[in-house]
C-alpha cells in the first residue's frame, strides 16, 4: 500500500492482513481488503497526501472499487476510510454525529457511481485518539518530573575483553577502578533527596562487570531497600552481568530482592565467542551458557533477559535467537551492535536489507512458537502491554539526562551508561553540594512544575540536564513526522550523540530502519495473536 | 507472553465493518500525564532495564503496591516490587 507523507500514515501488510498506523496518535487499523484498496486509491489519487483537503474525499465512490466489491461494499468501506481521514483533519475526537455529516456532505460533491449508504460501523471508534500536538517545540517537557533512576557503575573493570565493548576505553584510558561503598550509599542518598515527591525508584548495577564488586553491590541493595522504605517509596534494582561468575550469594540476593537480571550472551558458541573473549584471549561462551541456566533455574521471578549483540559478523541472527530459545530461554533480546565504520564488526548500510530480512524471519519463528503454545518474549516485539504508558512517556523517550543518570566509581554523573567518559557530558558530580538541588523536581513557581521538597529553580537546574529535556521526540524534525515516534520515543541519544560526533538531536536512518521494521512486525504480531486467540475463544 | 486473560480483557477490537481499530494502540493522553514520573525508565538498547519506550507500564493503571493491600504485602520486599508480571501482578490480573 502506499504511503502519504503529508500525515504519518503508515501503511504495510503482514501475512495477507492490511494495517494502517496512524503515527499522529499511534492509533492502529486493520483494513479488510475493500478498505485497503480504498485507501490504496485514495493516497494514490491524492499524490501520496491524504489529508482532509485531498480533493479525493470530495469524490464518489471510485469507480473500479464499485467494480471489484459492488457497491454496497466499496461505498461503506470508502466512508469508513475517509471518515479516518477527516476525523485527522479535525485533530480531535470526532463524535459519530459529525464524522457521518461531513463524510456525507462530502460524497454529494460530485456525481456518484454508488450511493453511498449510511455508516454501518462505530465511526468515533475509528477516529478516537487525539493525535499528538506539535506545539511548544521548542520546550522541554515533562517539566517537573525530577530524578529518579540511577545507574551505578560499580566495577569499571570486566574480566571479559568484548571487542564492541562501549565501556571498555573509559578503564582502558583511566585504569581499572571499584566503586567503593560509601560512594554507592552517597549516590543513594542523592537520588532519594533529588526524587523529591516521586515514589517509585530504580537501581541499576552495572559497569564493567558488577559482579566483581558484589560486596558494593549487596551493600547499595540493603541500604536503598531500607532508605526508600523510610521514605515511603519502592525501589527496583537490575543486575547487568556477563555472567563468568555466577554463585549461591548472587542468586539469594538477586532472589531476596526481587532483581530483573540481565544476561550477556550473544547465541550460538561460533557468534558469541568471535566478539565476546576473555581478557587472556580465551573463549567463554560454554562457561557463560552453563552460568545462564544456573541463573535462569535459580531466579524465583524468572525476571531475566538473555540480552546478545548482533554484528556484521551474524547477520542470520534470528538463528541465535533460535538458540537461545532452544537452550531454554523465553525472554531475549538481540540487539544491533553500535560502533564506528572502521571496525569489522559494526554494521553497515549494505547490510541493511538481510537485517530486516532476518527480522521478518524471526517474527516467524516467534508466532510458530506462540502458535504451538511455547511462546517467547523477544524485546522488541514487545509493546503496548494491557496497562501501557501513556502519550507523555512515549514522546518523552528514556529520560537520560535528567530522569536517568550514570554514576561512575569516583561519583561523576552522566546522561546515561554510554554516555560515561565522553568530553562534555559529565554532569556533576553527587558530592557537589548542589546535586541533588540541581537534578530535584521543578518549582511550581518557575516552571508549573509540580511541588515537593528541594524544588530547583530553572537558574540552577543542570543546564545539561535542561538539553536532555529538548531531546523529545517532537523536537526532531524526522520524528515529528514519522509514524513510528509513538513506538520509539525519539531514538537513543547517546548513539545519535556516537555516531554524529555529539549532536544530541540527531536521528540515525539506519536505525531508525531498524526500529520502523521492529514496530511494524511488533504491531502485526501482537494484531495476528490476538486474533487467534479470539477466534479460539 | 501475555495471558489469555490480559489479552481478551484489553484487546476487544472496535467496530466498522471494513476498519477495525486495535483497542491497545488507542493510547492514553490525561493532563497529570505530563507531570508524572511514576513509570521505569526505559532502554531502547536493552543494556539495562526490561523495557523500551512502548512496552513500559504504568503503574497508575496498576494496583499501588505501596497502598495495596496491607495485610498481604505490607512491609515484605514483594510489595515493593512493580512495573513487571511478577506472580504477584499477575495474580491480580
Amino acid at each position: 500500500m502506499a504511503v502519504p507523507p503529508s500525515y504519518p500514515w503508515h501503511a504495510f501488510d503482514y501475512r495477507k492482513k492490511h494495517y494502517l498506523v496512524d503515527g499522529g496518535s499511534g492509533a492502529v487499523h486493520v483494513l479488510d481488503e475493500a478498505a485497503a484498496a480504498s485507501w490504496e486509491y485514495l493516497s494514490a489519487a491524492a499524490g501520496g497526501s491524504a489529508t482532509p483537503d485531498t480533493p479525493s474525499l470530495a469524490s464518489s465512490v471510485p469507480g473500479d472499487l464499485v467494480a471489484r466489491f459492488g457497491p454496497q461494499l466499496a461505498a461503506e468501506a470508502w466512508q469508513e476510510v475517509v471518515s479516518l481521514v477527516l476525523a485527522r483533519g479535525r485533530g480531535a475526537h470526532a463524535d459519530k454525529a459529525d464524522a457521518n455529516a461531513t463524510a456525507a456532505a462530502s460524497t454529494t460533491t460530485m456525481a456518484a457511481t454508488a450511493t453511498m449508504p449510511a455508516v454501518t460501523g462505530s465511526v468515533d471508534s475509528l477516529t478516537r485518539s487525539t493525535p499528538v500536538t506539535s506545539g511548544g517545540l521548542a520546550e522541554p517537557i515533562r517539566i517537573g518530573t525530577p530524578l529518579k533512576a540511577l545507574c551505578l557503575l560499580v566495577a569499571m573493570d570486566c574480566n571479559l575483553a568484548c571487542r564492541y565493548c562501549f565501556a571498555a576505553p573509559d578503564w582502558q584510558r583511566h585504569g581499572a577502578r571499584r566503586m567503593p561503598a560509601e560512594t554507592a550509599r552517597r549516590a543513594i542518598d542523592f537520588l532519594i533527596e533529588a526524587s523529591g515527591p516521586s515514589r517509585f525508584l530504580q537501581i541499576d548495577f552495572f559497569g564493567g562487570e558488577p559482579s566483581l564488586n558484589f560486596a558494593v553491590v549487596r551493600n547499595a541493595t540493603e541500604y536503598a531497600y531500607e532508605q526508600c522504605q523510610k521514605r515511603g517509596k519502592a525501589v527496583n534494582f537490575t543486575f547487568t552481568t556477563n555472567a563468568l561468575i555466577w554463585n549461591d550469594e548472587i542468586a539469594d540476593l538477586l532472589n531476596e530482592y526481587h532483581f530483573q537480571l540481565i544476561l550477556s550472551l550473544d547465541g550460538r558458541p561460533q557468534v558469541h565467542d568471535r566478539l565476546r573473549r576473555r581478557v587472556g584471549d580465551q573463549p567463554s561462551q560454554a562457561q557463560v551458557l552453563e552460568h545462564v541456566h544456573q541463573a535462569v533455574e535459580a531466579l524465583k521471578d524468572k525476571n531475566y533477559w538473555i540480552r546478545g549483540t548482533f554484528t556484521h559478523c551474524n547477520l542470520d541472527f534470528a538463528n541465535d535467537v533460535q538458540y537461545l530459545y532452544e537452550q531454554g530461554f523465553r525472554h531475549i533480546s538481540l540487539e544491533p551492535v553500535v560502533d564506528g565504520p572502521q571496525y569489522p564488526w559494526s554494521l553497515r548500510d549494505e547490510d541493511l536489507p538481510q537485517i530486516l530480512a532476518e527480522y521478518e524471519r524471526l517474527a516467524d519463528f516467534y508466532l510458530r512458537q506462540a502458535e504451538k503454545g511455547d511462546p517467547f518474549e523477544f524485546f522488541h516485539f514487545r509493546i503496548a502491554p494491557p496497562t501501557g504508558p501513556c502519550v507523555a512517556r512515549r514522546i518523552s523517550g528514556c529520560g537520560a539526562g535528567y530522569q536517568y543518570l550514570a554514576v561512575t566509581p569516583e561519583g561523576d554523573l552522566y546522561p546515561c551508561h554510554q554516555f560515561v567518559g565522553r568530553e562534555g557530558m559529565r554532569m556533576g558530580s553527587i558530592f557537589d553540594p548542589d546535586a541533588a538541588q540541581r537534578f530535584g523536581p521543578r518549582s511550581p513557581s518557575t516552571a508549573g512544575g509540580c511541588s515537593g521538597t528541594g524544588a530547583s529553580t530553572v537558574s540552577n537546574a543542570n543546564p545539561l540536564a535542561e538539553r536532555f529535556r529538548r531531546t523529545h521526540a517532537l523536537a526532531k524534525a524526522e520524528c515529528r513526522q514519522c509514524w513510528a515516534k509513538l513506538y520509539c520515543g525519539g531514538g537513543c541519544t547517546a548513539n545519535a550523540h556516537q555516531l554524529t560526533g555529539g549532536d544530541l538531536q540527531a536521528t540515525l536512518p539506519f536505525f531508525c530502519a531498524l526500529q520502523k521494521k521492529r514496530t511494524e512486525l511488533a504491531i502485526a504480531l501482537r494484531a495476528e495473536l490476538q486474533s487467534r486467540m479470539h477466534t479460539s475463544a | 507472553m501475555y495471558t489469555m486473560q490480559q489479552v481478551t480483557r484489553q484487546e476487544r477490537r472496535t467496530e466498522g465493518r471494513h476498519v477495525h481499530t486495535l483497542d491497545w494502540s488507542v493510547l492514553r493522553d490525561e493532563a497529570a500525564d505530563w507531570k508524572c514520573d511514576e513509570c521505569n525508565t526505559s532502554c531502547q538498547s536493552a543494556c539495562k532495564t526490561s523495557c523500551t519506550v512502548a512496552s513500559t507500564i504504568c503503574v497508575k493503571y496498576e494496583q499501588d503496591p505501596l497502598k495495596g493491600d496491607q495485610s498481604r504485602h505490607s512491609n515484605s520486599k514483594e510489595s515493593l516490587y512493580r512495573g513487571r508480571p511478577t506472580k504477584l501482578s499477575l495474580a491480580r490480573v
